[in-house]
């Protein structure tokens, strides 16, 4: 193991895998920055320069670009209020708001820090645990998934704050926009209306830019211009405070890493998914829930760790088994066999040192998060000087070129447009935007393996608690809906005075 | 402007019915027992159930008829109208005419209008415009291989 590991370590340090790692993550970086090109998309656009690269400079390009993506991805998210990549969407009101605040070195570089952090412990876990862990999602089957699916759901109940109704009925509407386009058991297209633009269902990028960008750009073409004058912030330098909250929230930090690497490592779930449940479930077990939402940093450590350690759980069923964790994975699996190496269990004998170049490669690709956070810092301070009234066009043009890049089709904007209208509507309504995002995420999954549970039962709910994995998740979760109900019922105003006149 | 919670939640109400009506057309798969109405039907349900439940509540916490809507101050309403004018009409230019005349075309002049009504000095905006416009097209059409409409431009670019 160890010569192996030492011929490993060669082969990551030569020079054309140590300039692919560079280059791709300045890529990645931009990538990730621009709202509506996710981490997918840069490691898409570089596979045809992966067909000129080593084996292994190859895969370095593809996990430098995707970490650095993930991260630049919370870059616009904190300082415009528009997330680069759904993942990023899950603490973006905290970052913003601390951004507002005058914080927004700390809160870029807690996001480097804290994505570095998860990233490595993740890569660490991908390390040791492999072979068991990608053991375990094997054995799930649509059961557990909808199961867990549902869990996932649940957490709009954190996320959406005091309002319980409101989160719900916003989570409704996220779960009927992932209900357009053709059905997943029989292909009948449902509320498409003749389009087949739709047929393939709402792209969540477009909707997200929707939801997000366009109210915001809205909100400034609307009000009277003014510079963005923002708060002097605390005092004390970012590295120190971004330290500070390390040692303050150290176990959100890796509370958020292991959930996201777990998470990460079942197939269809990726680094979106984990930022959601980290945040959702760090949100309930908080020490201080009342600062949320008002620019606490505690969401970003924990979305910011769980977004990058579930990039390393994704490797896991993808070395072990061949199976893509997510996209990213998967377009990784493709260049390694075009490679000539073939993952799946014997990768481990057949080309360990390949291996463990890539374990290598993504400590190295984490790492090089802290001087690329270094370099948006500077950037930061550059945007935030820039009149609104320059902002808000230039806003709606990268808004409309990233909702048709996903695509690259024009039919991306209307999306974009609709639900922009959708979020003012429930803007001026008080109804949460993070539950219908949460939906739209998760819905199809949900569906999916609700539908496939059902057609292998014919149609009994009792299959749903058959096997022991599948009752312990249903039971987790009925009781937490139950829990959530009681709660809610006990902390109405008529309960609340009834109480209160009983004392 | 605020939307009370019991227009709101009536409309949720009448959304969820009118999901629930809409499935009922869906085709019934033969040997199966759950077809693709399933799901968006149960979503039907929720947004019923939960938008009658933000009517009791809105109706509870406001008395018998609670006022629907806060309407803002008429220059608001008009600032409001331009902002959400200029973005849909942004927005539907390069749906209908980015084929024909072609993205960069369009990007200018949605940049050079926004800049021009609202930051004013054309000494600035004119040339910001274009600097953006280029640098807009060089990063997705030449960096990221988006293949943006080139339109009238497909002989220049």
């Amino acid at each position: 193991m160890f010569t192996d590991l030492i011929a490993a370590a060669g082969l990551v340090v030569a020079p054309e895998t140590l300039l692919s790692i560079v280059v791709a993550a300045f890529f990645g970086f931009v990538v990730g920055a621009l709202p509506g090109l996710t981490a997918t998309m840069a490691v898409a656009l570089l596979i045809p320069i992966t067909f000129l690269l080593s084996p292994i400079a190859a895969i370095a390009s593809i996990v430098a670009a995707a970490a650095m993506s993930i991260f630049a991805g919370d870059v616009p998210g904190a300082l415009l209020r528009i997330p680069g990549t759904p993942a990023s969407a899950a603490y973006m009101e905290d970052a913003n708001a601390l951004v507002q605040k005058g914080e927004a070195g700390y809160v870029i570089g807690a996001s480097a820090f804290f994505s570095m952090l998860g990233g490595c412990i993740g890569t660490v876990i991908l390390v040791a645990a492999s072979p068991i862990l990608a053991d375990f999602a094997l054995s799930f089957s649509s059961f557990e998934f909808f199961w867990l699916g549902c869990l996932g759901l649940s957490c709009a109940v954190f996320v959406a704050g005091d309002d319980l109704l409101k989160g719900m009925a916003s989570l409704m509407i996220g779960l009927f926009i992932a209900c357009v386009g053709m059905d997943y058991t029989t292909g009948y297209p449902r509320f498409t209306f003749g389009s087949w633009a739709l047929l393939e269902g709402i792209s969540f990028i477009p909707a997200l830019i929707g939801m997000f960008a366009l109210p915001e750009i809205f909100r400034l073409m609307a009000t009277v211009p003014r510079v963005q004058k923002l708060d002097k912030g605390d005092g004390g330098s970012a590295s120190g405070k971004v330290l500070r909250a390390g040692r303050r929230y150290w176990w959100p930090s890796l509370r958020g890493s292991i959930m996201g690497t777990a998470i990460g490592s079942l197939p269809g779930a990726g680094a979106d998914i984990a930022a959601w449940i980290s945040v959702a479930v760090t949100r309930r077990f908080s020490r201080e829930p009342e600062k949320w939402g008002k620019g606490h940093i505690e969401p970003i450590v924990a979305g910011g760790s769980a977004n990058n350690a579930a990039l390393a759980g994704a490797w896991i069923p993808a070395l072990v088994f061949a199976i893509p964790g997510d996209t990213i994975t998967a377009i990784a699996i493709g260049v390694l066999y075009l490679k000539g190496v073939n993952p799946g269990p014997m990768v481990f004998v057949e080309n360990s040192q390949m291996v463990y170049a890539v374990f290598l490669v993504f400590f190295l690709a984490n790492l090089l998060l802290l001087p690329f956070s270094w370099m948006a810092i500077r950037i930061a301070g550059f945007v935030l000087r820039v009149p609104t009234t320059i902002i808000a066009p230039s806003l709606l043009v990268l808004a409309c070129l990233g909702a048709f890049a996903i695509n690259n089709d024009m039919s991306g904007l209307l999306v974009m447009l609709g639900l922009g209208a959708l979020a003012l509507l429930m803007n001026a309504s008080g109804l949460p935007l993070a539950p219908t995002v949460l939906g739209i995420v998760m819905g199809r999954i949900v569906e999916q393996n609700l539908m496939q549970s059902l057609i292998s039962t014919q149609g009994s709910v009792a299959g749903f608690f058959e096997r022991p994995g599948s009752a312990i998740l249903g039971i987790l979760t009925l009781s937490l809906w139950s829990f959530a109900g009681i709660k809610a019922a006990l902390n109405r105003p008529a309960a609340r005075d009834r109480r209160k006149m009983r004392a | 402007m605020q939307i009370h919670d019991a227009l709101i939640g009536a409309l949720l109400a009448l959304f969820g019915a009118v999901v629930i009506w809409h499935v009922g057309s869906f085709p019934v798969v033969a040997g199966q027992y759950y077809g693709p109405d399933l799901f968006p039907r149960l979503i039907g349900a929720g947004l019923v159930l939960l938008g009658g439940a933000l009517v009791l509540r809105g109706r509870a916490r406001a008395g018998l008829v609670p006022r629907l809507m806060s309407i803002p101050a008429a220059f608001e309403i008009r600032r409001g109208g331009m902002a959400a004018l200029y973005i849909v009409a942004s927005v539907a230019s390069m749906v209908l005419f980015g084929e024909i005349i072609g993205a960069q075309i369009l990007i200018l002049a949605i940049l050079m209008s926004g800049l021009l009504a609202r930051y004013g000095r054309p000494a600035v905006s004119i040339p910001l415009s274009i600097a953006l416009t280029v640098l807009f097209d060089l990063t997705f059409r030449v960096l990221l291989k988006v293949p943006l409409p080139t339109g009238l431009l497909q002989d220049f670019i």
